[in-house]
């Protein structure tokens, strides 16, 4: 019997006598880490989250709880607690009430979940392994601070007192490394990951060599002048560039009043070269679904295109409010409020090479590493960044020296304009944004 | 106590039927409660529950970690044998007879999340809309937050150690946003304790408000700060936030014990200039940083890592004990019992100097006061760190002149050290929310007023 289900229909009828309408969003984690070091194994994690949200809708005013008991006496006591906090809400004079998502007859089909029974010992192997590869890769290997293999298998649930109910599973497998590399007066780090859904695809010489190659690149690191330069920003950077003006696509920033896109629909936001789509059905993303986290099914919405802001990210509740084109990109975990959010953002591959794009200018600084977060130095409500960066600086198209130490400053309003040219090649799909390389055509850089 | 000694003796020598050398048992229960203003009106609500256990066992130096959330026995025991099986094939080891360790609490707390009133919070959120609006009618929006979490904690290990804590945590934070002559800008504040919202009583929201709508008219009339070296005046409070980067973490045993930190091997040695003494307390009543035992089950401590420019002490925690043989400084920390425990700062601070911050301005020609830190983050195997500046002013001819904006400090721990050649006497600590391998917990920064001699400001070309 789905015990859950039983006790969601009891909720729903209480519910019902408080004239509420009530969502449970169920996510169920199990999370396998191991950790190498000195070719001893330091972690080995086994953890399993289970948790529910429940969202209560009074009108035009949502309350939220969650709880890691799912007894249905927990349930029940979450379900008032979130009563509650919509009842403290205050109401707002012509307001409609707030929509839930329906019972969908096509929900996409997407092939996220595969599960193969995998050894443990195979496993370690991969853990162990890769501290072992990146060692044996180059003599300047120090150590390997950072290294580790992951394996996830979680199961997401929507229930509403629509009638709607529906789960979807994924699995995949993860893992980084991380070499210190050093040289007679140089040390570096640097190194990558992989995001796969087939334990057979892993492949650990290759994420060492990469790693290790990246942090050798690095060593005699010089100071730059002070100055602009055209940059071309890595593939695999990039999406730090574009998540800073992700947040700018909601409709809800937008309605907050928070957007610097907010009078910009079907206007110009960028140079004619960018083209940008979401799109969570790609498998191989780790953001891929089936539907969002209100149980809208996930569709692909062009957002940019050659330059112009042709829509913005909705939910249910905003698409509504905003007399919007819905997206289905409600956001939220059990623990969280609604939110907006874009699954995997997508940049449109150019044409030109990454050596081509280093040799359209005379002088180029190859950005090929971010060195803190957008914490450390983007502010959302201007679009100002000063972004600690690493990468190498060339001229007419030949490498000179590797850069240390170096601040990118500017606008990102700016940026996305002076976007001069796009590679052709994609990185590796680690994160849940993609991008080609990109050419800016100018940029401040702080150094000497 | 959550859970009864014998149930948790039970587990642990469950935890041991397979040769591991030490287990340990971590209990949490913890009410969470989040309210967020916006546009004038209480925008959202969210009350929670965190409930599980976390089972740690070491085999030398091998960590195994299991989570739950089925405290009853036969859940806590089944997790426990599953931690066991996982590695060992080994003979079972003894559990010594748990013994709760007693203490008095030095952080009192009122009443807790769930019991007070909760108009009485929706006030104090109204009061920082209302104050920022009233500052200024050019403020065009304002946001504002109330956090607040009740955590009871239960640790049992397999040395015979017991003990239970309850911590009470509250937060407020607020963003005002502001339009003058087309430019727009925000500043945000946050303030916190370990404590229950009372403290909101007491501590002044409006001056708060005040302060957050004038900084962020004051950054629409300021220029990009300039790029470049220079020398680097830091203010006190959150400034504080360049230690905790630039050598806070390089500290802690979580990097010193795998020998990837730039300070490893330095105790005793000279690391900073003499004029600095830094301290990593947790033992300062209901300071947001502070806790009565760690999640360790230890007793936190003060514990002085620099004492004029020499290391004296890392971060310890019972791990990093193990291997490096230092002593445990009751410093390993976890945001729940989802994270195995790691060695973390508390309340993180330079101690006051002898300087004064006006000849510290006086004698630069030319260079930065960074006034207000945002976040940074550092690389602790190189020492390279970065954070940001949010209120800076340019220091010309020895006088503080205009304001700037825009701006980023990066560096290298161990050289940025060497570099503080000054330190005020006017100590202050702030708030903040520190981020690695054991999650998100709640931290003070803090320090005097200090004079880095040259350091590199990312600002605009």
């Amino acid at each position: 019997m789905d015990q859950l289900k039983e006790d969601f229909k009891k909720i729903v009828e209480i519910a019902q006598q408080d004239k509420a309408e009530v969502e449970l969003l169920l996510s169920n984690q199990e999370n396998l880490i191991l950790k190498y070091s000195q070719k001893k194994l330091t972690k080995f994690e086994s953890t399993l989250s289970l948790m529910a949200g429940l969202r209560v809708i009074l009108g035009s005013k949502q309350g939220y709880a969650y709880t890691e008991n799912l007894s249905a006496e927990a349930l029940f006591r979450t379900y008032k607690e979130a009563l509650n906090n919509a009842k403290s809400l205050t109401s707002v004079p012509g307001e409609s009430a707030l929509p839930l998502a329906r019972p969908q007859s096509k929900i996409p089909r997407l092939d996220l979940y595969t599960p193969v029974e995998i050894p443990l010992e195979k496993k370690m192997e991969i853990a162990r392994s890769l501290e072992q590869a990146c060692l044996s890769a180059d003599s300047r290997v120090d150590s390997v601070p950072y290294s580790g293999f992951s394996e996830v298998v979680s199961t997401t649930r929507v229930i509403n007192s629509a009638g709607l109910d529906q789960k979807y599973q994924q699995n995949y497998y993860s893992g980084y490394c991380y070499p210190l590399v050093k040289s007679t007066d140089s040390s570096k780090m640097s190194g990558d990951s992989f995001f796969l859904r087939s334990f057979k695809d892993i492949d650990v010489e290759k994420l060492a060599q990469e790693s290790v190659h990246k942090a050798i690149s690095r060593l005699g690191a010089k100071k730059i002048p002070t100055g602009n330069y055209a940059v071309v920003i890595d593939r695999e950077q990039f999406p730090m560039i574009m998540a800073m003006f992700a947040d700018y696509l909601s409709a809800k920033k937008v309605e907050e009043g928070k957007s610097l896109f907010h009078d910009r629909l079907n206007k110009k936001v960028s140079s004619e070269l960018l083209s940008v789509t979401d799109d969570p059905l790609d498998p191989c993303s780790p953001a891929a679904r089936p539907f969002d986290d209100e149980g809208s099914p996930s569709q692909k919405t062009p957002l940019i295109e050659r330059g112009i802001l042709t829509h913005f990210l909705t939910n249910l509740e905003y698409a509504k409010k905003m007399q919007i084109p819905h997206t289905a990109n409600a956001s939220r975990s059990p623990s969280s409020t609604m939110d907006i959010a874009p699954s995997n953002l997508v940049i449109s591959q150019g044409e030109k090479t990454l050596q081509e794009l280093l040799t359209i200018h005379e002088q180029v600084i190859y950005l090929t590493h971010f060195s803190g977060g957008l914490h450390s130095g983007y502010k959302e409500s201007t679009g100002d960044f000063s972004m600690p960066a690493e990468g190498f600086l060339y001229e007419k198209g030949l490498c000179l020296h590797p850069i240390d130490q170096t601040v990118m400053s500017g606008n990102i309003l700016d940026l996305l304009l002076n976007i001069e040219e796009l590679g052709c090649e994609y990185g590796k799909p680690n994160q849940s944004m993609m991008s080609p390389d990109v050419l800016i055509k100018s940029v401040g850089f702080a150094g000497i | 106590m959550l859970i009864s000694s014998h149930i948790l003796q039970k587990v642990l020598e469950a935890a041991l039927s397979t040769g591991a050398d030490f287990a340990e048992v971590f209990i949490e229960d913890t009410y969470s409660s989040q309210l967020n203003l916006l546009k004038q009106k209480l925008e959202s609500a969210l009350v929670g529950q965190l409930y599980g256990a976390g089972i740690r066992l070491f085999f030398g130096f091998e960590v195994i970690y299991v989570t739950t959330n089925d405290l009853s026995e036969s859940g806590l025991i089944k997790a426990a044998r599953q931690a066991a099986q996982s590695r060992g094939q080994g003979t079972a080891k003894k559990s010594m007879p748990l013994q709760a360790i007693s203490f008095d609490s030095i952080h009192a707390y009122g009443e807790k999340p769930w019991e007070t009133d909760r108009n009485k919070k929706i006030q104090w959120l109204n009061s920082v809309d209302q104050n920022a609006r009233a500052r200024s009618s050019q403020v065009t929006q304002v946001e504002a937050f109330l956090h607040e979490k009740f955590q009871k904690v239960q640790i049992a290990n397999s040395l015979g150690l017991m003990a239970c804590d309850e911590r009470a945590y509250s937060r407020v934070g607020m963003e005002v946003f502001v339009e003058n002559n087309g430019v727009k800008e925000s500043f945000s504040e946050r303030d916190g304790n370990l404590d229950t919202s009372e403290i909101f009583d007491r501590i002044n929201l409006k001056k708060m408000a005040e302060d957050c709508v004038d900084r962020a008219f004051l950054l629409t009339t300021a220029k990009y700060a300039p790029a470049g070296e220079m020398p680097v005046v830091i203010d006190n409070s959150f400034g504080g936030v360049i230690f905790h980067e630039a050598c806070g973490h390089g500290l802690e045993t979580t990097s010193v014990a795998e020998n990837v930190s730039v300070f490893n091997g330095l105790l005793e040695k000279k690391i900073a200039h003499e004029c600095v003494t830094a301290i990593d307390d947790g033992t300062l009543a209901n300071s947001w940083g502070s806790q009565n035992i760690d999640d360790e089950g230890h007793k936190t401590e003060r514990t002085i890592l620099i004492e004029k420019g020499i290391l004296k002490s890392y971060i310890v925690d019972e791990m990093g004990a193990r291997k490096t043989n230092y002593a445990k400084t009751g410093s390993g920390r976890r945001q729940s019992y989802r994270y195995a425990p790691a060695s973390r700062m508390r309340n993180t601070f330079i101690a006051a100097g002898t300087d004064s911050f006006d000849d510290m301005i006086r004698d630069i020609d030319f260079g930065l006061y960074a006034k207000n830190m945002g976040g940074g983050s550092v690389t602790p195997s190189t020492g390279d760190y970065n954070f940001q500046v949010r209120e800076a002013y340019i220091i010309r001819n020895g006088r503080i002149e205009e304001p700037v904006k825009g701006a980023c400090l990066i560096g290298r721990g161990i050289d940025t050290l060497g570099k503080i050649t000054k330190v005020s006497k006017d100590l202050k600590l702030a708030t903040g929310m520190c981020g690695s391998v054991s999650g998100m917990i709640p931290t003070c920064v803090g320090q005097p007023q200090i004079l880095v001699s040259s350091l590199m400001v990312g600002g605009r070309a």
